[in-house]
């Protein structure tokens, strides 16, 4: 399952702040592509546009050529978009287990009486979906933590199992973000290794933002740049890592051409 | 847990009224009312996170509701509560939606307005509600039985409260229950897998107030006599007191803070009059000293045994 | 008529500004809304009562007895509850000033009794007309008490130690903690000063309704003028009461008295609904 994403002439303001502004370019089906720029440069403010938390001020995102534009964030997640956030938004008090069960909850189909009752349709469905998590949370190294409160995770084992949670809503694009920040570097190649898997053995579209270079490089298939809310750079790794306009911005230096 | 204390407990409920004078079938039974009105507060502040001070008012529209659907259109009980408890359900879906405006201590703020509004209401419109004087409550009728002596009520009641703390229960393990839960933690992660929040924050206090009408209804058979004044922001503050003493998350707080609540009083007689005063201080001294409350308390001993 | 109904108006809006005071200066600096400020109008009026029935003090006395004490509560409050709860959900929070209130409001009700209390007017009651309008001397006083102790706030807040420190927390906590501001300690004093103004209002509004254990409930009214100044402003918090005593009061005029206090709830959950900021409020983003 993968999907084709656009960004068209993307743009986002905030007050007077420019967050983003004309960005275009694509996620190519079953690849990983990775946005990356310094920090303030729009990064997080991107997926938070294609996931619906913020309404672009002008500019639209296309999952498989249907626009995503205006569609509550919940709606967009039932379009195949899973996600990760910055600062993990994990349900703290629910153990980990609990945490996939409910990234699974569209894919559960039993009502109310049903539950109260127990009646079949319910403890099939709950059987079919702790089989599922518990696949989930082995997936992503978590089968010995399944039991612990999402809050009590170390911050390592919290992406992941953010990871684990967006993989449960079946997506066919995964966006991330800064999911290798403040890892050990045992655990960046296992990232790595995850990554890959997921893109070759399940085929998703995944857009990578993260500011650890070794793990960008390694893994993207493209890279896009981003400076002060502007498309700096698209291209392959090869091509970004030579780039004087992206060395310029990484030194701090201002791009010459805008 | 240990499930043989529960079936004890249970089969101690259905022997109860062969053996305990009527006087004691009626507070149990009255247990068994604030049970189910405080389970639904259980579900939309302890689940949902939602902040309700409205669930006196939406016991009014059960006790009204179904006292006036008998007086007027001679309808049963067993046909009047439930509708009495679908229409506030109704009501309470449509409060929640404007959760989507507003959140936290607005809520808070707005749900204490709409309680205030339902009780003005019942003082004013005299000619629906029997005004500040109150309205007598027709007793409920089965196939010809009149329902009215402590027993009968006890054999309606408690089911009810058994049926409200297993409802809380099965929530627990069900997608409903852990999308309440993921929404009280984390709106956007909850959004961002693809649970529509604002939906299931209306659902919440649907259930709530579907919950809070019923035990209404059921407190209105018990009283035979309702008064506005016992459905006030001061009734709706009592119920969360309750609900927190009990334990917020804890399928049983509901029963433990409404056994509490309701035997405390009875058994310290002519100290009575300090009892909500006490019952204030030991919900500051429970929030500050066990956050969890007494079913939270109970809880961890019995994971610790 | 309409000249009468900004009179009375004003007088009502005065009380209810004094209370949406005590709610803003609170909320800015400590992020707590108190559910139980309402029953703390209350216990002052009882204070006074306390003072002059039971200890023989002279009314000014009694009231500077009150005042006194009502401050005390708020510090207690703060550092026996508010302060170990500090870091707990919002939740608890609200039903901990809930219980505070209902505390009040029972331990009032368990020791001077379900009925009303006499307490004497700050002036004499005697109304008098002047250009065709009839002025009461005690509604006028609560006025003038009410516009000066928002004057006296105000350049406290300006010119004093204390009200800068305030001011600064305001802005910035973490900044204020970094220049040597002590927090709590301003928490502190934001309770006591909070416990104040509500004591001043309580005081006042006694005499014009009736002081019994249930009188905390105009708390609400309180609450709502904040929402109409938009919760974290305080020249808001001031024309929001007397936006909401106007309205109430040509609701009551026009409508009937009985639907007075259902139009300011009403108010209360319009504004919330369609200016969640108020009219004075500023919106504040939440970023992910
Ligand atoms: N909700 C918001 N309100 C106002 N400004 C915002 C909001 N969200 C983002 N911004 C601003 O938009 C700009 C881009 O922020 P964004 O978080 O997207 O950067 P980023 O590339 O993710 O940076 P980092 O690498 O530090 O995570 C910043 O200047 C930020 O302050
Ligand atoms: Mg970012």
């Amino acid at each position: 399952m993968t999907a084709t994403l656009h960004v068209e002439r993307l743009g986002i303001r905030f007050g007077g702040l420019v967050a983003l502004e004309d960005v275009s370019f694509s996620v190519a089906p079953g690849s990983i592509h990775a946005v990356i720029g310094p920090n303030g440069a729009g990064k997080t403010t991107l997926i938070n546009l294609i996931t619906g938390l913020y309404r672009p001020t002008s500019g639209r995102m296309l999952l498989d050529g249907a626009p995503l534009s205006g569609l509550a964030s919940h709606r967009i997640a039932a379009r195949g978009v899973a996600r990760s956030f910055q600062n993990t938004e994990l349900f703290t008090e629910l153990t980990a287990r609990e945490n996939v069960l409910a990234g699974l909850h569209r894919h559960l189909h039993y009502g109310l009486a049903e539950t109260v009752l127990r009646l079949p349709r319910w403890r099939h469905a709950e059987r079919e979906a702790a089989a599922q998590a518990e696949a989930l949370l082995a997936r992503v190294g978590l089968a010995d933590q399944a039991e612990v409160a999402a809050g009590d995770l170390a911050l390592g084992q919290q992406r992941r199992l953010e990871l684990a949670r967006a993989l449960a809503t079946g997506p066919r694009l995964l966006l991330l973000d800064e999911p290798a920040a403040g890892l050990r570097a045992a655990e960046a190649e296992d990232l790595v290794r995850v990554l890959r898997d997921l893109r070759d053995t399940l085929g998703l579209a995944i857009l990578l933002v993260d500011h650890v270079m070794r793990v960008v490089m390694q893994v993207s298939d493209r890279i896009t740049v981003l400076h002060h809310g502007r498309l700096l750079a698209d291209d392959l790794p090869e091509a970004i890592r030579r780039n004087p306009q992206v060395i310029a911005a990484y030194l701090g230096g201002a791009p010459h051409a805008a | 847990m240990p499930r043989a204390l529960l079936l004890l407990a249970l089969a101690g409920l259905v022997l109860l009224p062969f053996q305990a004078p009527s006087h004691i079938t009626y507070l149990v039974a009255l247990i068994g009312t604030t049970t189910v009105i405080v389970a639904g507060l259980a579900i939309v502040v302890g689940l949902a996170g939602q902040i309700s001070i409205a669930q006196a008012g939406f016991a009014a529209i059960g006790a009204y509701g179904s006292a006036q659907l008998a007086n007027w259109y001679g309808l049963p009980y067993w046909l009047g509560l439930p509708a009495a408890a679908l229409v506030a359900a109704l009501v309470g879906y449509l409060f929640g939606l404007l959760s989507l405006r507003v959140a936290d201590h607005y809520l808070a703020l707005t749900s204490m307005a709409f309680c205030a509004i339902l009780q003005l209401l019942l003082v004013h419109l005299e000619d629906w509600t029997g005004g500040a004087v109150g309205l007598a409550v027709p007793p409920a009728t089965l196939g010809g039985f009149t329902l009215d002596k402590p027993v009968q009520l006890y054999a309606f009641i408690m089911p009810c409260a058994v049926f409200a703390t297993w409802l809380l229960n099965s929530l627990r393990h069900a997608k409903l229950g852990r999308a309440f839960a993921a929404l009280r933690m984390s709106e956007v992660g909850a959004a961002a897998v693809g649970i529509p929040v604002l939906h299931h924050k209306a659902l919440a206090f649907a259930l709530s107030a579907f919950l809070g009408a019923w035990g209404g209804g059921l407190f209105a058979l018990q009283t035979t006599y309702l008064d506005p004044a016992q459905f006030g922001i001061l009734e709706s503050v009592r119920l969360i007191a309750i609900a927190v003493i009990g334990g917020l998350l804890n399928p049983l707080g509901p029963a433990i803070g409404a056994t509490i609540f309701v035997l405390l009083p009875e058994m310290m007689g002519g100290f009575g009059r300090y009892m909500t005063l006490v019952f204030s201080l030991a919900l500051l001294a429970c929030l500050v000293l066990a956050p969890a409350g007494l079913g939270g308390v109970v809880h961890r001993l019995w994971k610790r045994a | 008529m309409l000249g009468q109904i900004l009179v009375s108006g004003i007088t009502a809006g005065a009380v209810y500004a004094l209370v949406a005071l005590g709610f803003v200066v609170l909320h800015r600096g400590t992020r707590i809304v108190h559910f139980g400020l309402g029953d703390q109008l209350t216990l002052s009026a009882y204070l006074v009562v306390i003072g002059q029935v039971y200890l023989d003090l002279p009314f000014a006395a009694a009231v500077a007895l009150s005042l006194l004490l009502s401050a005390g509560f708020g510090v207690l409050v703060e550092r026996a509850i508010m302060r170990p709860l500090r870091a707990s959900p919002l939740l608890v929070m609200v039903i901990a000033t809930l219980a505070i209130g209902a505390a009040i409001r029972e331990g009032l009700r368990a020791s001077m009794g379900p009925l009303p209390w006499p307490i004497p007017f700050l002036l004499t009651p005697a109304p008098f007309t002047l250009g065709g309008l009839v002025l009461v001397p005690a509604n006028l006083a609560v006025v003038g008490v009410a516009a000066v102790v928002v004057l006296a706030l105000f350049l406290a807040l300006r010119f004093t130690r204390f009200g800068r420190a305030i001011v600064a927390v305001y802005e910035n906590p973490t900044g204020a903690a970094i220049v040597g501001i002590s927090v709590p300690a301003v928490h502190a004093r934001l309770w006591g000063l909070a416990s104040v103004l509500a004591a001043i209002a309580g005081i006042m509004v006694a005499p014009l309704i009736t002081l019994s254990p249930d009188m905390g409930s105009i708390g609400i009214k309180g609450f709502a003028a904040a929402v109409l100044g938009g919760f974290n402003s305080l020249p808001g918090a001031i024309a929001g009461g007397v936006l909401l005593g106007v309205v109430e009061t040509a609701a009551g005029v026009y409508i009937s008295s009985a639907m007075k206090d259902v139009v300011s709830y009403a108010l209360l959950i319009g504004c919330v609904l369609l200016l969640p900021h108020g009219l004075f409020g500023r919106a504040e983003a939440r970023k992910v």
